[in-house]
């Protein structure tokens, strides 16, 4: 992926969450984490897509996790932020850093 | 957590293992956390398929097509081949969206055409694929046969139960061969739920099992059944089990009382089991019962299952040599007499395979003018849009692009009218089987049936093509310049001849259509006028059969009709009475040989026969048919008296030309010779209601030879249902346990036998209306586009001095032309089709040319009014506004 590739505002996000979570990153408590931080439910079937096309793209790294019981039976997958992810991630969020400065003033007086 | 069909569905889906244990995984874990929470969904499997539905789409769409619905990614990306294509189809479709999207008006009315055009479509293909496509549902259709007796002047007949079994003993084409009779008998049942009457068949016992299906509950009839002395047993239909039996299964083993009789149910049949004629009881046929005991009492038909590898013209082979025998052998009952095998399913629907085909091509034809509204409407439209499409062109776009484009939308209204029509559909089926006129061999299923689907799809995909292929071919070059130049100004000649041949098409679509209906509708406007040879008004008709056991002695019969009469002779209201064995319309049938005497033709001339009744004195008093020579039957023609015999017309004239009938001798020929003197001659009589031609009858005293069934005709001063409980009530007060029989008017009768026409008649003109309709919209469209276009033109020429009735005459003579054409085209195409229509008229030609100048004319007249307001703009423009808009 070269570094002109934008990160998607929820794709933002869900790297953000992955990285707060750190080892105990996985598909249920991503979705978790995201509600809470976000305060709004969050799509079953968009976390996923986003997560598997994170992966792709070379930002995510995966492993799986032992069977429990109380997953009928299913190893967790867990995620992990690559270099390549956690560049990307920073570049984001410089970027919106510089976007942003500035701003936060006219916002106040405006309102 | 439940669903191994919803873990298989995401596994395929998701296709990567691991993902789809991850997300099996966090799924039972988020269920046991709602549920730890108290917050456990209602209806867990639905929450579990809803989660899995939702995935495994969003993951089956990002295979597909990936992420490139999101615009910044997609550059660079193409040349892949087949998902190109689908992504380009995919982001047409997605762009047609947004055009439909932007004309609401326009696609609402398009794609609620279509739908109404192709739900009648495959409303109608599912009651042909019931009724006609697809095979019988018993195992080996194919080589299932019905099998008719014939005779001269009777192409389908019934055959004894004596035949039968001699067909069955002796003919080796037929793996098993069975009978069933013909109509139905109405017996009164107690020991159910309530005493009722319901339609009884007797069937030979191997009859389920020639078919192939098995009863539901219980068991079949057993061979030792059909034997003489067995016990009596039935077997029910599943909706008399189920109303009448409370559709338990100790129902089985139960005793029901038919007729009388008690009988043991050993066997309910399957859920909308039914052959030949609707029946809720089947008793197993022995010889011996009353309507089988002789030879001359034929009742049945047979359906019999061919060997495998005999063909039916060998079976036909076979069993025309067996009728010759047996008609050598008992020539009183079976002379001439033959059987005739067709396909099971084609001889189950043959009297209405025609009228069927031909309602399935009106309603194409419909949906066909439909079809040339939409795509003229499309076709300006995409005149309107030029400047778009030739910006798109000249960014790039290749023409085949631009052309998909516009395919794309014509395609997504036609799905989408699809979806909505296939809707209607599984609705309109419904009631079209409700209202066709006669028995379908199968049920046509409750919801949508898979060729049902398979065909709205593919009408869906051929009427998209259809209605876009033309504005397709016409998407404008990348001449951006010339397009732009040329803004509004410029007349779309082209896309305006276009338009035109399909006003022109339409116009001639819906004039076949037209013509027929209008054949069909005079036809039965002709059969509705027929004199049927008595008054057939004001007369309410009713069978009663006496019991042979009980009514042994003739003279018991005679009384007790006898009585009858003159109780309901006293019911106030009754003017009329009239008894005869089998009256016009209601019972048909019974030809006898007869000949003068001393005129016995010889052996291997062709025999000659006429209808034989019996009556009660006062018959044709009652029925108002004309006593024209002679006189009619007495009361005073009694056994002791000499036998006597009355004639209509055209006996008279084919027996007696130009001779006095009264006085001659006839000899009928049945079983044993009778020589009877004619006395009168009478009217004639359409015995098989009005669409049927009169035929050589002859009449004699039942009080000569009294039968135990009668027919009663009762004539009355007002309604005649006013007297059906004064009849009941006469009946039960000489004999309380007899039934009365299908009581009913006569003019209901005659309506019967016209049904099928009066149904066709109407169907086909309602569908008619409709293209013409359709047809006028669409010449309508066309000229107000046409004035449209030319509004600077108009303009010019008013300027210049033309006047009024110019302009108008300009306007009105262009639709004139397309109406001209279209009627020409159409009267050749309907003088073409008609001619299969042929056997479905009467009284009417197929070429009637009073039919063909009255659609003529009265397109002439929707024409002219398709015209008016298109040709009032015209004149009303104003050359300054006109020449300002330039």
């Amino acid at each position: 992926m070269n570094k002109t590739s934008y990160l998607g505002e929820f794709e933002h996000v869900v790297l953000l969450a992955i990285l707060r979570l750190g080892d105990e990153a996985y598909g249920r408590s991503i979705r978790e984490e995201l509600e809470l931080r976000a305060g709004r439910e969050v799509s079953r079937s968009a976390a996923y897509i986003t997560l598997e096309r994170l992966a792709k793209k070379g930002y995510l790294d995966t492993r799986m996790g032992e069977p429990s019981p109380e997953r009928g039976g299913k190893a967790k997958r867990y995620y992990r932020l690559t270099p390549v992810g956690r560049e990307a991630l920073r570049e984001a969020g410089r970027a919106l850093m510089s976007l942003w400065a500035g701003y936060e003033s006219l916002l106040e007086e405006g309102a | 957590m439940s669903g191994k069909l919803a873990r298989v569905l995401l596994r395929l889906a998701v296709r990567d293992a691991e993902v789809w244990e991850g997300l099996l995984g966090d799924l039972d874990e988020e269920y046991a956390q709602l549920q730890a929470a108290g917050d456990a969904p209602d209806h867990p499997g639905l929450w579990y398929w809803s989660a899995v539905l939702g995935l495994s789409s969003r993951f089956l769409l990002e295979r597909t097509v990936g992420d490139r619905f999101r615009r910044h990614e997609t550059m660079g990306r193409a040349g892949q081949g087949r998902r190109t294509m689908i992504e380009a189809l995919l982001r047409d479709l997605r762009s047609a969206y947004h055009v439909l999207r932007r004309s609401p008006g326009f696609t609402l009315l398009a794609v609620l055409t279509l739908a109404v055009g192709i739900g009648a479509n495959v409303a109608m293909f599912s009651v042909m694929d019931a009724a006609l496509l697809r095979p019988l549902p018993y195992p080996e259709p194919d080589r299932l046969v019905l099998a008719l007796g014939t005779f001269p002047g009777e192409p389908s007949r019934t055959v004894s139960a004596h035949d039968y079994y001699d067909y069955r003993d002796q003919s080796p084409a037929f793996q098993s061969l069975s009978a069933i009779t013909a109509w139905p008998w109405v017996s009164s049942v107690t020991g159910g739920d309530e005493p009722v009457r319901v339609p009884v068949a007797w069937v030979s016992v191997d009859l389920f099992r020639t078919l192939g299906v098995a009863p539901l509950l219980g068991r079949d009839f057993a061979e030792g059944e059909g034997e003489r002395g067995a016990s009596d047993v039935v077997i029910v239909s599943h909706a008399f089990w189920q109303q009448l039996m409370g559709g338990t299964a100790e129902a089985v083993g139960s005793t029901l009382t038919v007729d009388g009789v008690a009988h043991t149910v050993v066997g309910v049949m399957p859920p909308r089991f039914r052959i030949w004629e609707d029946a809720d009881l089947w008793r197993p046929l022995r010889i011996g019962e009353a309507f089988a005991e002789a030879r001359r009492y034929s009742n049945f038909i047979m359906i019999g299952r061919l060997r495998p590898d005999i063909p039916i013209g060998q079976a036909q082979s076979q069993v025309d040599v067996i009728a010759a025998e047996l008609a050598d052998e008992y020539p009183g009952s079976n002379r001439d007499e033959g059987l005739s095998l067709t396909e099971l399913q084609e001889g189950l629907t043959r009297g209405y395979r025609t009228k069927l085909l031909l309602l399935v091509g009106a309603v194409g034809l419909v949906l066909l003018v439909a079809c040339g509204n939409i795509a003229a409407l499309l076709l300006a439209r995409g005149f309107t849009r030029r400047t778009e499409l030739s910006v798109r062109a000249a960014l790039g776009a290749s023409r085949l692009r631009v052309a998909h484009q516009l395919l794309s939308e014509s395609l997504l209204i036609a799905l989408t009218g699809g979806v909505f029509g296939t809707v209607l559909a599984v609705w309109l089926h419904r009631l079209i089987v409700g209202f066709l006129p006669f028995d379908l061999p199968q049920t046509v299923p409750e919801g949508p049936s898979l060729p049902m689907l398979a065909v709205a799809l593919l009408l869906s995909l051929a009427t998209g093509l259809l209605i876009g292929i033309v504005p397709a071919l016409r998407a404008p070059r990348g001449d951006l310049a010339e397009a732009l130049k040329a803004g509004a100004r410029t007349l779309d000649r082209r896309g305006a001849h276009l338009r035109s041949g399909l006003v022109a098409g339409q116009v001639a679509l819906s004039m076949v259509l037209l013509v027929s209906s209008g054949l069909l509708v005079r036809s039965f406007a002709h059969l509705s006028g027929v004199d049927p040879g008595f008054d057939s008004r004001d007369l309410l008709t009713a069978g009663v059969e006496l019991p042979r056991t009980e009514y042994r002695d003739a003279q018991q019969r005679v009384l007790f009709f006898s009585a009858l009469e003159e109780r309901l002779k006293g019911v106030p209201g009754v003017v009329g009475v009239a008894m005869v064995n089998r009256l016009p319309v209601r019972s048909l049938g019974g030809n006898t040989y007869v000949y003068p005497e001393g005129e016995r033709p010889p052996q291997g001339t062709p025999p000659r026969t006429a209808v034989e009744r019996h009556v009660m004195p006062g018959y044709f008093e009652a029925m108002k048919i004309p006593v024209l020579r002679g006189r009619g039957i007495l009361p005073t023609d009694r056994p002791e008296s000499p036998p006597v015999l009355v004639i209509n017309q055209s006996m008279a004239e084919m027996f007696f030309p130009g001779d006095d009938p009264i006085g001659k001798r006839l000899v009928i020929d049945y079983d044993e010779e009778t020589v009877l003197e004619v006395v009168g001659v009478v009217g004639d009589v359409r015995f098989g209601g009005p669409a049927e031609g009169a035929s050589q009858a002859m009449y004699h005293s039942v009080l000569q030879e009294p039968l135990p069934r009668m027919d009663i005709a009762i004539r009355t001063t007002g309604d005649p249902t006013s007297v059906i409980a004064a009849l009941k009530g006469a009946v039960r007060e000489l004999d309380p346990d007899l039934p009365v029989s299908d009581v009913e008017t006569m003019e209901r009768l005659i309506a019967r036998t016209v049904g099928d026409q009066r149904v066709l008649a109407l169907t086909l003109a309602l569908f008619a209306w409709v293209a013409l309709i359709l047809a006028a919209l669409g010449l309508y469209g066309v000229l107000s586009y046409h004035v449209s276009q030319r509004v600077s033109e108009l303009g010019l020429r008013l300027t210049l001095g033309a006047g009024t009735r110019e302009i108008a005459s300009l306007v009105l003579s262009r639709g004139v032309r397309l109406v001209a054409a279209g009627i020409t085209v159409g009267a050749v195409v309907a003088l073409a089709v008609t001619r299969f229509l042929e056997h479905l008229l009467f009284g009417v030609q197929a070429t009637d040319p009073t039919t063909f100048v009255a659609v003529t004319l009265l397109y002439a007249v929707v024409g002219t009014a398709a015209c008016l307001t298109p040709v009032w703009r015209a004149v009303r423009v104003d050359p300054l506004v006109a020449l300002q808009a330039e």
